[in-house]
This record gives structure tokens, sequence and C-alpha cells, in this order.
């Protein structure tokens, strides 16, 4: 079938060969034409609801919507009690006496509100919205990856008492190997409770809102070990503490979305 | 005053099957209607159509008090009709323009709109033409394109129901009008 586009006109691309003109115009404005008819023609009748859709009509209970504060509220709280707990199972780095106070306060802090607004980011939608802002959240994830990990390569601070490993890719893995494992174990929690408490929220976006939960994770493991870990080796805080961001941001876009479908 | 579809969502939790149904009334026409350009066929989307409303019901927890339920449930019926592209072994998305399966596609597609008699007046066969083009689009294209360009929705919104950044949907959407503009022009005489 061809198709007689119309007579060209002026257009702002005055570069264009006028049967380029033509299709373009001819395209935008049959797309429109088509919107237009499309809206303004009554849409077919939909089917009457279905039998399955009509019996769970039949037994309908109130349920109470979901609370979105509420919820950030639950797993903020949870998590760093969580977090808590598992340092007082580890141990506080024995150099903390020693390294510059503001600079370990505001590293930890630095971690915490990263946690905080990622999962604010993942939990709580815009106003008016059920579900998160995808695009931040992915955002998000990539932004806390990338600096935690420059702040571990130009900020690494030592004192008498800090291990400072030898640069080694032996030594390397075997002292990143326990600080991801202990990172990643902080950042669980943070990641599973989100997406339980997300079931049905994201029917889509549910990778790019699991990055984000993940990260979030990853950043109060990354805390966790900042208040732990004597390392100060600047590879080892760039590479291990903010690998753990990329590793756990990496597990929440693969799970996230299989928890909370339903 | 009118009952906003966020009242009616509150009525549904609070137990009322008639704010379902109501809601049901509003909603399904517009969405039925995406499901048939999204699955070429009337019983396939009217399948969809049940099974989307079905984890509406499934999941109306997972609304928010105040929340507006509209791009929560075309998001619904997305996914569903993924699923159901997945299932089924195809990756084809394609958009209804045989008239004979889709007899709304005479009134929706003929080039006219109600109280535009004055308007000019473009070959239909050019629209259908163009819509026909859209099939050979990838996917994510055609699907950035029918949200947008057919659906009127704006590119927040379609990147909403597609799970999406806004910017990649605009990239997804820039890249299926460039190319169906590319197939148009060779279609020119």
């Amino acid at each position: 079938m061809s198709a007689r586009l119309p007579s060209p006109g002026s257009t702002p691309h005055g570069t264009a060969s006028p049967d380029r003109q033509e299709a373009q115009d001819g395209l935008a404005e049959a797309l429109a034409q088509a919107r237009r008819a499309g809206g303004a023609a009554a849409p077919a009748a939909p089917p009457p609801i279905g039998a399955a859709l009509e019996n769970e009509l039949a037994k309908l209970a109130p349920r109470q919507p979901r609370r979105p504060l509420r919820a950030f509220a639950l797993l903020v709280v949870a998590s760093t009690a969580y977090a808590a707990l598992l340092l007082c199972l580890l141990t506080v780095r024995r150099d903390a006496g020693e390294l510059p106070t503001v600079w370990l306060a505001a590293y930890v802090v630095s971690w915490l509100l990263a946690f905080s607004g990622l999962s604010w980011i993942a939990m709580v939608p815009p106003v008016g919205q059920v579900m998160p802002r995808i695009g931040a959240a992915l955002s998000g994830a990539w932004i806390a990856i990338a600096l935690f990990t420059t702040l571990g390569l130009v900020l690494a601070r030592s004192a008498p008492s800090s291990t400072l490993a030898p640069h080694t890719l032996e030594d390397f893995a075997r002292f990143g190997h326990g600080c991801l494992r202990w990172g990643m174990l902080t950042a669980l929690l943070p990641l599973g409770l989100g997406a339980v408490l997300l079931r049905g929220v994201i029917p889509v976006g549910g990778r790019a809102v699991g990055a984000a939960m993940g990260a979030a994770g990853g950043c109060l493991g990354g805390a966790m070990l900042h208040v732990h870990c004597p390392i100060a080796d600047s590879l080892h805080l760039g590479l291990v503490h903010g690998g753990v961001v990329f590793a756990s941001a990496a597990l929440g876009a693969l799970l996230l979305p299989a928890i909370a479908d339903r | 005053m009118p009952v906003t579809e966020a009242e009616l969502m509150q009525q549904y939790l609070d137990g009322d099957a008639d704010a379902f149904r109501e809601l049901y009334e509003r909603l399904a026409p517009k969405l039925r209607s995406y499901l048939l350009r999204l699955a070429r066929s009337p019983a396939v989307a009217d399948d969809l159509l049940q099974l989307t409303f079905l984890k509406v019901h499934k999941n109306r927890s997972a609304w928010n008090a105040g929340a507006d339920p509209k791009p929560w449930i075309f998001a619904i019926g997305h996914r569903t009709f993924l699923d159901h592209v997945r299932k089924a072994g195809r990756a084809k998305v394609a958009v209804a323009v045989d008239p004979e399966r889709t007899p709304e596609a005479i009134a929706e597609f003929d080039g006219s709109a109600v109280g535009a008699a004055d308007e000019p007046r473009y070959d239909s066969a050019l629209v259908q033409h163009a819509l026909a083009a859209l099939e050979g689009l990838p996917p994510t294209q055609r699907e950035a394109v029918v949200l947008t360009k057919l659906e009127g929705k704006t590119v927040i919104e379609a990147a909403a129901i597609a799970g999406t950044t806004v910017g990649a949907m605009k990239v997804r959407a820039h890249r299926g009008y460039v190319a169906l503009r590319k197939l148009l022009g060779k279609e020119v005489a």
C-alpha cells in the first residue's frame, strides 16, 4: 500500500530534502491524526468482569493501604539495629582513638546518609504516586557506587595502629574477602526487608529499584566496616568497601524483582 | 463532585465491591485499547485485561492512600502483556491495524476527528501505512512510539508504565520516530 503524502510546506529543518520534509511533516501529522481519532472515537466496551474476579469480589474484605513512610521508618530502624548487632559481634577498629575524629565521624555519617537517601528513593514514591522514581533509583545506585569508591581511594587515613595491607594481589584478596563478606551480610537484611515491603508496588522497574535498595544495604555495610575495619590502605577502602556497594546493588537488581513480584 | 479514582480505590480497600466495579468501568476501556494495540488480538487483550485486574485485586494493599492508581494499573497491564509474550515465546510486539481483526481500528484510524471538519484531511492510507510501519520497529521503540504518539502519554508517564527512566524513554521514542520516518521516506513515490 503506497501512501500519499501531503504537499510540502515550510519546515524548520531547512537542510532536509523536500521529500524528507514531507515525510517528516506527514508522519507527525499522521500519528497525531491517529491519536486524535482514537481519542474521539468511543473505545469499544470492555468485557464484563470475569468469573474469577467476581468470585474474589464476593468475599471482599477490608484491607489497609500501604504506608510508605511507615515502611521506610521500619526499614531504617530494623536495618540500623541489625548493623549495630553485627558490630557487637565483631570489634571496633583498634586505631579508632588515633584517627581524626572528624574524618571518622564524617565518613560514617556519609555512609548512613547514603543508606537513608537510597532507601527513601526506593521505598517512598512521589506524592500522589504509587511507584517509586525509577530514574532516581538507578542514578542513586550508580552515584553511591562511584562516590564511595572514589572517596575510599582518595581520602584514606592511617594511624600507627592501622593495618596497611601490602600491595600484592594475594594479600589484597585475603584482606578483602573478609570485609566483602561482612559488608554483604550487613546489606542482606535491608535488601530482603525492602523487597518484602515493596511487594506488589513495582510491577515494572524492579531491577532499578532493586539496585537502589541493594546499594542502600551496601552503604550500611560500608558504615559498619568503617567502624570495624582497621585497614587503612586506599585500594582496600575504595575497591573493597566501595565494592560492597557495587556488589550489593548488583545482588539487589537480581533478587528484588523476584521477591517483590506477586 | 465526581469521585476520583483515588477515592474509589480507598472505598474498594474499605471493602466496597461496587467501588471496584466503578473503577473497572472507568479504566478498562482505555486499558483494553492499550493492550489491544500491543497484543493484536481482541481475545488476548480481553484475557490480559482480566489478568491485569486480578493482579490489581491481589496487590490492592500495595496502593497508598491518596495516590492516583492509573499509572500503576497501566504498568501492571504492561507487565502482564510482557509476561504473556515471554510465556508464548514471542518477543514481537505488534500494533493492530487490520480492520478485520480489530473493528474499532476503522473508527480510530480513519484520519478524521470529531468536530474537525475544517481541518485538512490526510489520506487515511498514510495513517494506516504509518501504523503498519510500526511493526518493523524493535519492541522497545515500538512501545515507546505507541505510548507517546498514539496513547498521548507524556514521556514521564510512558517511562513509569514501561518501568524505565525518562532519559531511556526519550531515546527510544526518538529512535523509533526516526526509524519510522526513514521507513516512510523510502515509500514516497
